[in-house]
């Protein structure tokens, strides 16, 4: 036994205190009477109860002592160790999105939270709790919390589910880290994943599930053979055995519907013939389910094909144009070549490409590109110095600036699994802010930015003469991605996962983009935040269904683009091989922990209640 | 002792007079109507004759026919002898109980002086009946003789049945009234027997204090007998102690009651907090002593 505030135990001394007021207040009193014939009398008339009534004026006392004993015991606040009779809780609370479905006014989530939270009522004192939310990463919310009011204060600030694809199975295995380093004894599961059987080992489950019917559409896909039309659809029905019907439309015209008989709790994928595309072009195709379910979120499925074309004029001055043309050509990039000496500054193209060549003056108006340029040009932001020619041919390296979204954007479909190797190249001084994409010897050798009349730019520091860039298959990715930085395109994905981040490329000519969700009034549009000059926005995504971007440009002219954000991939996708993980096995270390029994409360309840009414009484006899 | 009774006080009794129960008999007549046999011409009764009765009253017929002496009784107008005992014990100092007392001993002798009574006051003290006033006639002896009374002084024991029965009482010649809180374990039933046989009306006062009837001591107490200062009574007082002494009181009172009762005698409790008034003009008169 401990005490959580021994300095109460100083109200002990009260009891010597109130010895030395009942020894004064003891002494007997004189007093003479007429006569005492009736106080004989009434001696004779006294009905003494029993012979410990003579103790019966040290009763009060001894009462009075205990009550103050026991008060100030209660109040030093003891603490009584239970040996092993408590455990070492982890809670795992799936956050998937199949939990957000909502039962009689209820999420799967809140009855997961509202399960746990009666286990956390009913646990015995001492037991320490740990949450882990299995979100797409697993997430440890709190560790060993020995407080049912800290505890809960973790539950109650819990954010509702992200819709994100959970990670149950590697939720359990940090688990069972925690039961490893003895951090853990006693593991619940708090899902809405059937776990009735006997797939879960030293795990007990907190069923989330309401047994409500609930359907997903998983994935969808089509394949256009000459005016036909097929669907590849991927569907589950989580709860039973259920005959889907399942609509389809091309450009939002509904083509017809097909039955897909699901399994219950089994992903498969039909394949759906038989439509026709009436011969218009494909913008949009979708799928859903014709039934409700708990979770209508997922029960349409939209997929737009990336048909965004964008048309680029590039201007090439070069002496040797073979590989960019070729590069050009292979991008569908309508491009000129003029040779250096016929070179002169005229507008109307989107992209000025100097080869081994400086201009004398930058253009104005559309996005450069240096390749290999021996002497710095006025205005663009970095300073040539000397050739550099090595000995031996020099290894480009990728800067790895994942923090950066624009270089993640600039480097999105490169493998960077081949050597960039340089014979001959310039070294830069840069002055403006630039993304730096590829080093040589630790300077810049690929990088992008603005001149200083914020054009963009892009610079290479080596004529692709000079490298094997050009033979390598990385070079159509990256010079696709520098072409989509020099004439950004608005959207390059259109498919998303509720949480993730949609790039959007923000040209110099946009003054204005909205995006509309599905949540929205047809009315209202989210406006996108972004300063002049800035090259990209992230957009988070936390709405499933179909969202339109409308994009303003400066000569106040309009495009809109749509984009689909659906659930994320069902946790059930990955449960065959999740069930074998649903085990945590019992080490050395799980042990239990010890108990407490600090509940003193009623104690210094009955032991006031006690006093009061012992000095209550005693007042009365005396008084 | 202060001056006990004033002038309006005398005028209030004026009002009343002593009840009787039975007819009294007086030596020299008066307002009550006697059992006393005397010999004025109305029969009353015969009585077995007494060595020292004048033998004029024997009847001499019924000797002739029985051979046995009886005198001839008559009823006579008499008058009658209050006698007034004080307990002038210890116990009946405390708490105004010898003032209430005396009061009540002089408006008693007053209204019977009223009725043209001999009126004797007696103090009790120890084994002996002291007079105060003896055989007073008459309302200027009376005042003449009451302011005796103030000298009374209270203290010792009081021993009311040896005291009494040592004492010449009269014979059927009034009402006996005695003024005590009767606190004692000293038997004073055979001075009411003694007393009622004499023929006499008895009648007995019991004087307590509120503080005796409903003491205020709390705690642990040492209680001594002002009577007897090794006489103690010790515990710590309490509400069942309280209780207990409650039913003391009403044992006790109860206990002389009955025994009044059962001895055709009056019996009254009076408190100290009560005027003498009330005792007498309420208390008494309601009681039938007074009419």
């Amino acid at each position: 036994m401990s005490f959580l505030f021994p300095f109460a135990l100083f109200g002990l001394l009260a009891i010597p205190a109130l010895i030395i007021i009942y020894i004064l207040r003891n002494k007997y009193k004189e007093e003479t009477a007429p006569s005492t014939y009736i106080w004989e009398m009434a001696a004779k008339l006294l009905k003494r109860k029993n012979p410990l009534s003579r103790f019966e004026h040290l009763l009060a006392l001894i009462v009075q002592c205990l009550a103050i004993a026991v008060f100030s015991v209660a109040l030093a606040h003891p603490v009584f160790t239970l040996e092993g009779q408590a455990d070492d809780i982890v809670f795992i609370l799936d956050a998937s999105s199949s939990m957000g479905m909502v039962h009689e006014g209820q999420t799967r989530y809140e009855k997961g939270i509202e399960l746990i939270q009666e286990k956390v009522d009913n646990a015995v004192n001492g037991c320490t709790f740990t949450l882990i939310l299995a979100e797409k990463e697993p997430r440890l919310v709190c560790q060993k919390v020995d407080d049912v009011s800290t505890f809960t204060m973790y539950l109650e600030n819990l954010k509702a589910p992200t819709k994100n694809e959970t990670s149950l199975v590697d939720s359990v295995a940090l688990a069972q880290n925690l039961f490893n380093e003895g951090k853990a004894n006693l593991c619940y599961l708090a899902t809405d994943q059937d776990c009735s059987g006997e797939i879960l080992s030293n795990i007990e489950w907190l069923d989330c599930s309401d047994n409500e019917e609930n359907y997903s559409i998983l994935g969808l896909d089509y394949k256009v053979e000459g005016t036909g039309l097929k669907f590849f659809i991927t569907l589950n029905s989580y709860a039973s055995d259920k005959d889907l019907e399942v609509k389809f439309y091309l450009n939002n015209q509904e083509l017809g519907s097909k039955t897909c008989q699901c399994v219950k709790g089994v992903t498969q994928t039909f394949e759906c013939k038989g439509f026709t595309t009436q011969g218009y072009a494909v913008q949009s195709v979708k799928a859903v389910i014709n039934a409700t379910d708990g979770l209508m979120d997922d029960n349409s499925f939209t997929i737009y094909p990336n048909t965004q074309q964008i048309n680029t004029k590039a201007l090439i001055v070069s002496s040797a144009p073979t590989y960019l043309e070729a590069i050009f050509k292979a991008m569908n990039v309508e491009y000129t070549v003029v040779p250096p000496t016929k070179y002169k500054l005229v507008g109307g193209y989107d992209i000025y490409v100097y080869d081994s060549f400086k201009p004398t003056a930058l253009p104005e108006i559309g996005a450069s590109m240096f390749f290999g340029l021996k002497n710095s040009v006025e205005g663009a932001g970095f300073l040539a110095s000397a050739e550099v020619i090595p000995d031996e041919s020099t290894t480009l390296a990728w800067t790895n600036n994942e923090d950066s979204s624009l270089y993640r954007t600039l480097t999105r479909g490169i493998g960077m699994n081949r050597d960039i190797l340089l014979k001959q190249y310039v070294n830069y001084s840069l002055v403006n802010n630039f993304t730096t994409i590829l080093t040589a010897n630790k300077k810049p050798a690929v990088f992008v930015g603005r001149t200083d009349v914020q054009t963009r730019e892009v610079v290479f520091n080596f004529d692709l003469h000079n490298s094997n860039l050009p033979l390598l298959y990385d070079f159509v990715p990256l010079m696709r991605n520098l072409v989509d930085y020099c004439k950004p395109r608005t959207l390059l994905d259109f498919d998303y996962e509720v949480g993730d981040k949609a790039t959007l490329n923000i040209a110099d000519e946009i003054t204005k983009i909205t995006i509309h969700r599905p949540d929205m009034k047809p009315d209202e549009a989210e406006p996108i935040a972004f300063e002049k000059g800035q090259e990209q926005y992230q957009y988070e995504t936390r709405t499933v269904g179909e969202h339109l971007i409308t994009v303003t440009y400066q000569d106040g002219s309009t495009k809109e683009i749509n984009f689909f954000v659906h659930m994320n991939k069902p946790e059930t996708v990955a449960q065959p091989a999740a069930q074998a993980n649903f085990a945590l096995a019992i080490t050395e270390n799980t042990v239990k922990g010890d108990g407490l029994l600090d509940n003193i409360l009623p104690i210094i309840i009955a032991a006031a209640a006690f006093f009061a009414a012992d000095w209550i009484l005693y007042t009365h006899e005396q008084y | 002792m202060a001056s006990v009774i004033d002038e309006s006080f005398f005028q209030q009794l004026e009002l009343f007079s002593l009840a009787v129960k039975d007819n009294v008999a007086g030596l020299f007549g008066g307002n009550h109507k006697s059992k006393k046999f005397g010999s004025s011409s109305e029969f009353a009764d015969y009585r077995d004759y007494l060595e020292g009765d004048d033998i004029t009253k024997i009847d001499w017929n019924i000797y002739g026919r029985t051979e046995k002496m009886y005198l001839k009784l008559y009823l006579d107008e008499r008058q009658m002898q209050t006698r007034i005992y004080i307990d002038c014990s210890t116990s009946m100092s405390y708490n105004g109980k010898d003032e209430m007392a005396v009061r009540l001993a002089v408006a008693l002798a007053y209204l019977s002086i009223k009725e043209m009574d001999r009126v004797s006051i007696y103090a009790i003290r120890g084994k002996i009946v002291e007079p105060i006033l003896e055989k007073i006639v008459g309302k200027d002896a009376f005042t003449q003789t009451i302011g005796r009374i103030n000298k009374l002084k209270f203290g010792g024991d009081a021993y009311i049945s040896e005291a009494l029965t040592r004492s010449t009482v009269g014979f059927g010649d009034g009402r006996s009234i005695i003024i005590s809180d009767f606190l004692t374990d000293n038997n004073f039933f055979d001075s009411i027997d003694y007393l009622r046989g004499k023929k006499r009306d008895v009648l007995c006062l019991q004087v307590l204090s509120p503080q005796e009837i409903k003491p205020e001591i709390r705690g642990k107490t040492i209680i001594r007998d002002s009577e007897d200062s090794m006489r103690f009574y010790k515990d710590n007082i309490g509400r069942e102690i309280l209780n207990a002494y409650k039913k003391a009181v009403e044992y006790i009172t109860s206990r002389i009651d009955n025994f009044c009762t059962s001895r055709e005698a009056d019996y009254q409790l009076v408190t100290t907090d009560q005027s003498v008034k009330e005792v007498l003009l309420k208390t008494l008169a309601d009681k039938g002593v007074i009419k």
